[in-house]
Formats: structure tokens, sequence, C-alpha cells
């Protein structure tokens, strides 16, 4: 009993600890956040610069659609690599040989890639959503709304890695397996934060992404072991 | 431990029979199903002749979900009793499919362009129909994706059940992401408002459609079956130089 | 404890469509050492891997310790598994990366007991290195020094993948000692290797591929010879 909390525990801080000590791993997504981000803006042309207030509404429009689509995309690249290493320097099969059950110690790497993939683009997203137009109060409200979506996109991306561990061409795999199961996520995290921009109800959208979430969490350690299990016969 | 010689041979004797059977149906219901649709109904009276697009795009929409299921029934027959003619099957059902869940959305453009005014309109149904075209995409990159097929169709497999428990959930947030965000100025057909001499042509449309796809999964497992074989002789072949 | 350390009942065991063995009985007793041989590919390495469930076995039954595969918390804890990859953290310090290992294995072991190990295996000037700066052979070391940490569990069969390569004579020499006195405690250990180990093994199982057309379901045949 317990080993079943100790090994995983153990396993979360060893991640964290190994991309604390090569932080472009862990600033990599954020880095790439902020460019996208920057990019928009530069990207609606002339009439932003000239300070025109149509282009401003609409950036401020899109702006909460933007910051989700980029927050999923900065994840979901870092997640591609989440067992590659492992299985390439034989971590994985010791795992696998741990007394601890593997949907727990996927639990863990996951847990652990929520802090080191999630948590850089939380801190930054509030700054880049001011830059877009939203009102500070607003984007500090919906940070626990990207840390929440955010774990669901690492759910996604962790049944993703480890459903196409091995394969030709990981990269586009990802992104066709990665795209439906991540809409959803999209859907109910935009119109959450829409719905807090405008003042209505919010309740009801946090509630739907959480329940969305608590499903992945249970189905996501899951499949991902499963799948590792075939990917390391 | 299972023998892998007998089932395909069973397989084979077993749809012997069915092959000839769905393709006679599938001729007749096809000819009876294009007579109805072309001469035998009338024309709609808002959308005209343009309606009878969809005795081609309904059944197709069918069809497209009818065809995931039974290769997500598929996939659980593999992974828990490791029947590898189950994968087959799968595979074999996945570009019949794909392909209905394609028919569907150029119907749907066919149709939106007079009906909408527009190639594409960000419908629920449509939407859902376009993930669910990336739903088969995913399966078929999977399944050929590795080096080994078998790891390939494991993977691929389990993609499957994860679709199917995700189906109900895409199909949920995008029926309410569109109530969201467009009015109802969008036209449906209603299927309780359906005239019986259009619900007619479009059963027997469906029932061709159905035809087609056993014919063509049948055929396809029996090509996959034959190519096993194949390779399976030229590895023996090739352990003797 | 009176169940052997290792007992294989009609073993059959495939990869993709090739047999690797087939209906093999076999049994080690405390104190013993089972020999893999084999060509490059025969499958020493899918056995080893077989008998620790990192690969799925045809058919049959077998145990360590008298506990079966299906008790997965239980029968982790009876064997320890030294493949080819050294299963270290690329920017981890060595004691952190041995540290890493000992408590997957749910095993706990102070610091003291990590660095008298890296002490062990000679490696005791590294402790703070990171592992990718580790040259091969003191990787392999770091990867085995597991084994000196987990010394007091003697219980745990040792099932080892060419444990002597890429070691220098002083390496293959502590690895011998490691592995003698493993025996002497009443441990038990399987190793493959393909040229010859500097210890007595009991018994020694060959894989020996056979290009016969004919009986091409054979072709991978096992002897146990005592």
């Amino acid at each position: 009993m317990n080993a079943l909390c100790t090994i995983p525990l153990m396993l979360f801080w060893h991640d964290v600890r190994h991309a604390w000590r090569y932080p472009a791993d862990m600033l990599g997504g954020a880095v790439f956040f902020v460019m996208m981000i920057t990019l928009v803006p530069l990207g609606l042309g002339g009439g932003l610069g000239a300070g025109l207030g149509d282009a401003q509404e609409l950036l401020r429009l899109i702006a909460p659609t933007m910051l989700w689509i980029a927050v999923m995309l900065a994840c979901l690249p870092q997640m591609d690599r989440l067992f590659h290493r492992e299985a390439t320097s034989g971590i994985l099969e010791q795992m696998r040989i741990s007394p601890a059950p593997m949907p727990l110690l996927m639990l863990a790497k996951i847990a652990a890639a929520w802090v080191v993939v999630v948590v850089p683009l939380v801190v930054v997203a509030p700054l880049l959503g001011v830059m877009l137009g939203l009102a500070v109060g607003q984007m500090v409200a919906s940070t626990g709304l990207f840390a929440l979506g955010g774990l669901g996109f690492v759910l996604v991306g962790a049944m993703a890695a480890a459903l196409t561990l091995g394969a030709q061409g990981r990269g586009i795999f990802n992104a066709i397996i990665i795209l439906p199961l991540a809409m959803p996520l999209l859907i109910f995290g935009a119109s959450a934060m829409d719905a807090l921009i405008a003042g209505g109800a919010v309740q009801g959208h946090i509630m739907l992404l959480t329940a969305l979430v608590l499903v992945l969490l249970v189905l996501a350690p899951l499949v991902s072991a499963i799948a590792i299990g075939f990917a390391e016969e | 431990m299972f023998d892998y010689l007998a089932n395909p041979t069973r397989f084979r004797a077993i749809t012997a029979v069915i092959l000839p059977l769905a393709l006679a149906i599938t001729v007749l219901a096809l000819t009876f199903g294009i007579y109805l649709a072309f001469f035998a109904s009338p024309p709609d009276y808002q959308q005209g002749d343009s309606v009878r697009i969809m005795y081609i795009h309904v059944p197709a929409a069918w069809m497209a979900m009818l065809a995931y299921l039974a290769m997500a029934t598929s996939a659980v027959f593999y992974l828990v009793w490791r029947h590898p003619l189950a994968d087959i099957g799968a595979r074999a059902m996945a570009v019949p499919g794909a392909g209905f869940a394609l028919i569907t959305l150029i119907t749907g453009a066919f149709w939106g362009k007079p009906i909408w005014g527009a190639w594409w309109v960000w419908d629920a149904r449509l939407t859902s129909m376009l993930i669910l075209l990336f739903l088969y995409l995913g399966y078929m990159a999977l399944a050929d994706g590795f080096a080994r097929s078998e790891r390939g169709s494991k993977a691929a497999s389990l993609l499957l059940l994860v679709g199917v428990i995700n189906l109900p959930i895409i199909k949920f947030s995008v029926d309410w992401w569109n109530t969201l965000h467009q009015g109802s100025s969008v036209l449906r057909l209603d299927g309780a408002r359906i005239d019986p001499t259009m619900l007619k042509p479009l059963l027997v449309m469906a029932v061709a459609m159905l035809g087609w796809f056993i014919c063509i999964s049948i055929l396809r497992m029996h090509t996959a079956l034959t190519e096993r074989r194949i390779h399976a002789i030229l590895a023996r072949e090739g352990d003797e130089y | 404890m009176t169940a052997p350390r290792l007992a294989i009942r009609d073993l059959t065991m495939r990869r993709d469509a090739r047999v690797l063995l087939q209906n093999l009985d076999a049994r080690l007793d405390a104190g013993e050492v089972m020999l893999l041989r084999g060509k490059n590919g025969a499958g020493k390495t899918s056995f080893l891997r077989g008998l620790a469930r990192l690969t799925p076995l045809e058919s049959g039954a077998y145990s360590i310790n008298g506990i079966a595969p299906n008790n997965h918390n239980l029968f982790m804890g009876q064997f320890v598994f030294i493949g080819h990859r050294h299963a270290l953290g690329a920017h981890l310090s060595a004691i952190e990366s041995l540290a890493f290992l000992v408590a997957l294995a749910g095993v706990r072991a102070n610091r003291d007991a990590l660095m008298q190990a890296l002490a062990v295996m000679g490696l005791a000037g590294q402790a703070t290195r990171q592992t990718s700066h580790l040259s091969a052979g003191q990787q392999r070391r770091l990867a085995l020094a597991r084994l000196v940490v987990m010394g007091g569990e003697a219980h745990r069969l040792w099932l080892m993948d060419e444990p002597f390569s890429t070691l220098d004579e002083a390496g293959r020499a502590q690895l011998t000692t490691l592995i003698k006195s493993h025996l002497q405690q009443g441990g038990a250990a399987v190793i493959s290797a393909h040229d010859s180990i500097p210890l007595p093994a009991h018994q020694t199982l060959t894989i020996a591929a056979e290009n016969s057309k004919t009986h091409h379901l054979e072709a991978r045949k096992w002897e146990a010879r005592k």
C-alpha cells in the first residue's frame, strides 16, 4: 500500500527535477506561446498600429480563442516527447516492472508534465491577455481556467504520445489523433472564458470543463499504460 | 491459443455465401433506390430538386457512424480475445467508413451551396462529421504507422475505443458550441416532418449502402488475408537464405 | 523458502510468427546460475524480457519464488532486471539516478547505502557528475550499482542481459564478485552472454538456430542441460 503512493510521488519529483536541470524543456512552450500571441496582432495589419478602434475590437473579440489555441499548440508538441526519452533510455521498462501499478506511474508523469509544461504557460497567459486588450482582472480570474484546460491538453497529449510511441513520423500522427480529442476542451475552455469576459454565468461552463477533464483523468493514465505495454513488447 | 489457419478458412467459407447475397441486395436496392430517388419522389416545396442529394447524403452519414461503431466492436474483440481476424476486419472497414464520411461532407457541401448559399457552413452536424473523418484518418495513420504491423493494430484499436468514448463528448460539445454561436436560421430536415414518399427512397438507399459496405469490407478482408499468406510464405523462403 | 527461485513449466514463446522456444521445462534453485546462450537475434533478450513480464509469452506457466506473474505487486518484488539500456536520466547526477532506480523497484535506501554502492562499483568520485557525462562503461557500472544496494534482498532473481559487455577487466571482476556473493546468500541469476562468463554455470540453455524448411516451426530449439 505504501509503495502505491511513494513510488509515483518519487517519479513525479524525478521528472520535475529532470526538467528543472534542463530549463529549455520547461520554457520552450512558454516561448512558443508568447511568439504565437505576438504574431497575431502583427498579422492583423496596419489598423492596430494606427490605433483604429475596429481592429482593436476585433483583437479583443478573438483574444480568448487565440489564447486557448495558443495554449493547446504550446502544450502538445512538448507532450509528444513525454515518453520518448524514457523509452530509449530504458526507464520505461523499469517503470513497467515496478511494484507500483503502471496507470499510477502514468498519472505521476502526467502531473509532472503539467507542472513543467502548463504552469509556465499559465504564468505568462495573463500578461499576453492584457496585451490583447483584455482586462487585468479577467485575465487573472481566467488563470484557473487555463490551468484546468492545460491539464486536459496534457492528458490528451499523454494518450497520443503513448499510442504513437515508436511510430514513424510521430509528429504528424499526433496532430491527427489529438485534434478530435482536444477539440471539446477547446470549445468548453474558450466559451468559459468568453462567458467570463462577457460577465455572464461562468459556473456552468467551468463545470462542463471540469467534468471533461475528470473523464480524461480516469481515461488517460489507463490508456497510456496499456498503449505503452503494446509499444514495449 | 487461436488457430491461425482454421479461422480464416471458416471465414472464407461463410463469406462465400454472404458475399453474393450482399452483392445481390446492393444491386437491387441501388437500382430501386435510384429510381425512387430520382423519379418516384416529389421535389421539396422549398428546396426543389436539390433535396434529392439527401438520398445519398443522409444514408452515407448513417453508414459513416455505423462503420465506426462496427470497427470499435472489432477492436474490442481484437484487444480482449486477440483475434487477428477482428483486426483485419477493422482495417478493412476503415477505408469505406472514411469514404462515407467524405461523401457525407462533399454532398453536404453540394447541398449547402444552393440552400445556405455557401459551400461550407459550421453546422453542428457537418462539424461532427468532419471530426469523425479525422478519427478515421487517425486510425488509418496509426494502424500503418509502425514497422511491426501488430503494434499498429493494437495502438489503432485502442484509439478506436478512446474515440468511441469521445464521440458522444465531441457531439455534445459541438452541438453546444453551435447553439452558442449560431441562431436557428439553419434549415434542417426534421426526422418527424419527413414525408413517406421521401422516407421510402431514403431507407432503400440506406440498405443499398449497407450492402455495398458489407461487400467492400469482405473483399478487403479477403485481400488482407491473402496478403498475409504471401508475407508468411516470403518470410519462410527468406529464412533459407 | 521451499519454492524454487524460478520454475518454468511447458513454456512456449514466439515473436511475430517465429517460435523462439517450445515446451520448455526448467527449474532454478537458490545459489544457481542459468546461462543463456545463442547467436545474436536467437531470442535471449526476448526470453529474459518475457520472464520479467515485459513481453507476453505464448503459453505455459512460470513462477519466481513460487509467485505467479499475475500477482503484479508481489511478483515485481521478486527479481531485478538489468537490460541493455541503463535507465539513467540524462540530466541527473549519478547518485540521483541510482536513487531513482532503486526507489522505482520499491526498495528503500539512504544516502550512505547509495554512496557505498557507488564506491563498490568504483564510482565514488563520480557521484555528483551528470550521468550523460559518464563513459559507457561507467554508465553500465552505475546501472549495476543497484544490485549492490539491493544486496540485502537475496530472494530476488537477477535477470541479466549481457551484463559483462562494455565492462573492462576490473568491472568484470567486480560484477563476478557481486554475483558470487548473491549466490552465496541464496540468490539465483539468469544471465545471457555470447562469450564465456567468469562464472560456473549450473545450467546452460542454448538457443540453436536450425535452418530447415520442413521443420520451420521448430527452427529455434531449446535444449536444457544440467
